[in-house]
């Protein structure tokens, strides 16, 4: 079995991308993924070359043939998410608000109303140092980015099938939908904190998630420095839950340095890209079969 | 007024100017402050409001009557992939349900009814100078952060135009660039974007921009993290953007911030967000005559 690790962290900025692109580097050949399809940043820091792109169509929207229309606002009367509009006593949908369920062609007595794919985004697949590189864009304000997240999921499980390889993933911010279908079928989730009490409440609901899905899950706490009291009371409070803190990161200029220098931040070194190592060292540890492990 | 308080990118300090600038406006004009990153909401951890008044957020999910003789309709009429019919038995998954209705519609029988189950909570309450607060809870496991953020909308601003003349709501938007930021965002006075001056920042600055832009609202730039290299502010004149405040990068802004505390209640602070107080009203104010 293909061993599928996923990088989040409830609170936004708290370094995902910048672990993950350093373990990107420490793992060897890897399947990497970009999970974070809102506001993708791994493939800034991880040199690749982009094979393909397509367009996904991960929704439809409902649309009304003006001249089969009666106007009997029946469509609007069964609209849940007030999609359906009428001006001037004509009947039209507004396809930023349509879920695209599909509703309203159940109930037109005309059969006017048909539903159309959507495009919601860009799929990439890309080839890294170590392998290839899943990712995607969502379309401006679409619906469906956990359908992209999926998309981008199976096109990076294909590909580790197909090599024999591993997949790190790169997650986005949050607890919902999104991370979600991040998690779901990883072996371990990895949580990358701050020790902030806003970084404490965003990975206690983050780490709910993972406990709710029963994935097994560690913490890193990054930029310990700014508050060493903070990191002790989630180091505490995350021993209390069970879950095991697998490394402290200091705050490190040579990690803002790597990312304008469009490098894993362990290419260019320091007490950060240390401790990510020592991180990298004990994660990959837990299964040594499974996890791919170059020098480190 | 509204505002909306967006970036693109997680943790660039959102929250951290949302709170304060709810503080800063809050001693001279009545002033809401709703938190819609439903996901992970912060902004209460800085007001400490006390609450007045909670509110269960629900959707609805099918439920398979005895009529049922399973002939795959609303299993194939659902887009959600909700309802399967497996082994001669129609399954509902509620946790994907998306609460449309759909399959009520499909089915021939009639069979299909529907119940109600709670996916949210939303908090409202009072903090200092009585700035009116607001939150959205997405419940954990659950995914339809778009229903919170719609209930929060009309929870937590229906009294807002209502209120005295001059009022502000600001709006704390989620992170990303999806359907959840719109709705969130949509229909404000001004999108106050927040920045900072890295390769993520600017990249993900880009794409708040072209949402700005995409739902037709004038945006300001607020630069966080300010190291002094002009990185945004290159940006900024290139997209005809004003900056209207900044921070500078100091640890000691981060060690405040970490503890929960606000930056209004530190002198050294304070003034960054009176004066983007300040400024923020004469733009919407103008976007608004305009």
């Amino acid at each position: 079995m293909n061993y599928q690790l996923a990088v989040v962290s409830g609170k936004g900025g708290t370094g995902k991308t910048t672990v993950a692109a350093a373990f990107a580097d420490l793992a060897g050949a890897v399947v990497m993924a970009d999970c974070d399809v809102e506001a993708p940043n791994l493939h800034l820091v991880l040199p690749h070359e982009t094979l393909q792109a397509r367009d996904f169509s991960g929704n439809h929207v409902a649309t009304i043939e003006r001249d089969a229309c009666i106007d009997c606002g029946a469509c609007e009367s069964v609209c849940r998410f007030g999609a359906v509009h009428s001006q001037d006593g004509e009947y039209g949908i507004d396809s930023a608000t349509c879920e695209g369920c599909g509703a309203c062609t159940y109930v037109c007595p005309q059969d006017a109303v048909t539903l159309e794919p959507l495009r919601t985004g860009t799929l990439m697949l890309s080839q890294a140092a170590g392998g290839v590189f899943a990712h995607a864009e969502l379309a401006l304000a679409a619906d469906g980015s956990g359908k992209l997240v999926t998309q981008v999921r199976q096109l990076a499980s294909g590909e580790a099938r197909a090599s024999g390889r591993n997949v790190i993933i790169d997650g986005a911010p949050g607890m919902g939908c999104v991370v979600i279908s991040t998690i779901t079928g990883c072996q371990a989730v990895l949580a990358v904190t701050e020790p902030t009490q806003s970084g404490w409440h965003d990975l206690e609901r983050v780490l709910n998630v993972t406990e709710h899905f029963r994935i097994a899950s560690f913490v890193a706490v990054n930029k310990w420095d700014i508050s060493p009291e903070m990191t002790e009371e989630i180091e505490r409070r995350c021993a209390e839950r069970g879950v095991r803190v697998v490394g402290r990161i200091p705050w490190d200029p040579a990690v803002a340095e790597a990312m304008a220098r469009q490098l894993p931040v362990t290419r260019v070194g320091g007490p950060a890209a240390d401790a990510i190592r020592a991180i990298w060292a004990d994660i990959s540890a837990q299964r040594p079969r499974q996890l791919p492990l170059k020098e480190v | 007024m509204r505002l909306a308080i967006l970036s693109g990118k997680g943790g660039t300090g959102k929250t951290t100017v949302a709170v304060n600038l709810a503080v800063a406006f809050a001693s001279a004009r009545a002033t809401v402050y709703a938190d819609y990153d439903v996901e992970e909401p912060n902004g209460f951890i800085f007001l400490q409001p006390q609450i007045v008044s909670t509110r269960v957020v629900t959707s609805t999910y099918p439920v398979i009557g005895e009529e049922c003789e399973p002939c795959g309709v609303c299993s194939a009429a659902c887009t959600s992939h909700a309802l399967a019919e497996v082994g001669g038995r129609v399954l509902v998954f509620p946790e994907i349900c998306h609460g449309c209705g759909t399959c009520t519609l499909a089915c021939p029988r009639g069979a299909i009814r529907e119940k109600a189950r709670p996916i949210g909570e939303l908090r409202s309450g009072t903090a200092r100078d009585g700035l009116a607060c607001s939150e959205g809870i997405l419940r954990e496991g659950e995914t339809l952060a778009t229903t919170v953020i719609q209930r929060l909308r009309e929870f937590a601003e229906r009294d807002a135009g209502r209120g005295a003349q001059g009022s502000i709501v600001i709006a704390d938007c989620p992170p990303g660039s999806s359907c959840e930021v719109m709705h969130a965002a949509e229909g404000s006075d001004l999108a106050l974007l927040v920045a900072e001056p890295t390769a993520f920042g600017l990249h993900d600055l880009g794409l708040a921009v072209r949402l700005a832009r995409h739902l037709e609202l004038p945006a300001a730039i607020f630069v966080n993290k300010d190291d002094g290299s002009g990185f945004i502010d290159r940006y900024a004149t290139q997209a005809g953007l004003p900056i209207v405040g900044r921070l500078p990068f100091d640890l000691e802004i981060a060690r405040v911030t970490a503890r929960g505390a606000l930056l209004m209640d530190d002198r050294r602070y304070a003034d960054t967000f009176i004066e983007l107080a300040a400024a923020v009203s004469g733009l919407a104010g103008r976007s608004r005559t305009a």
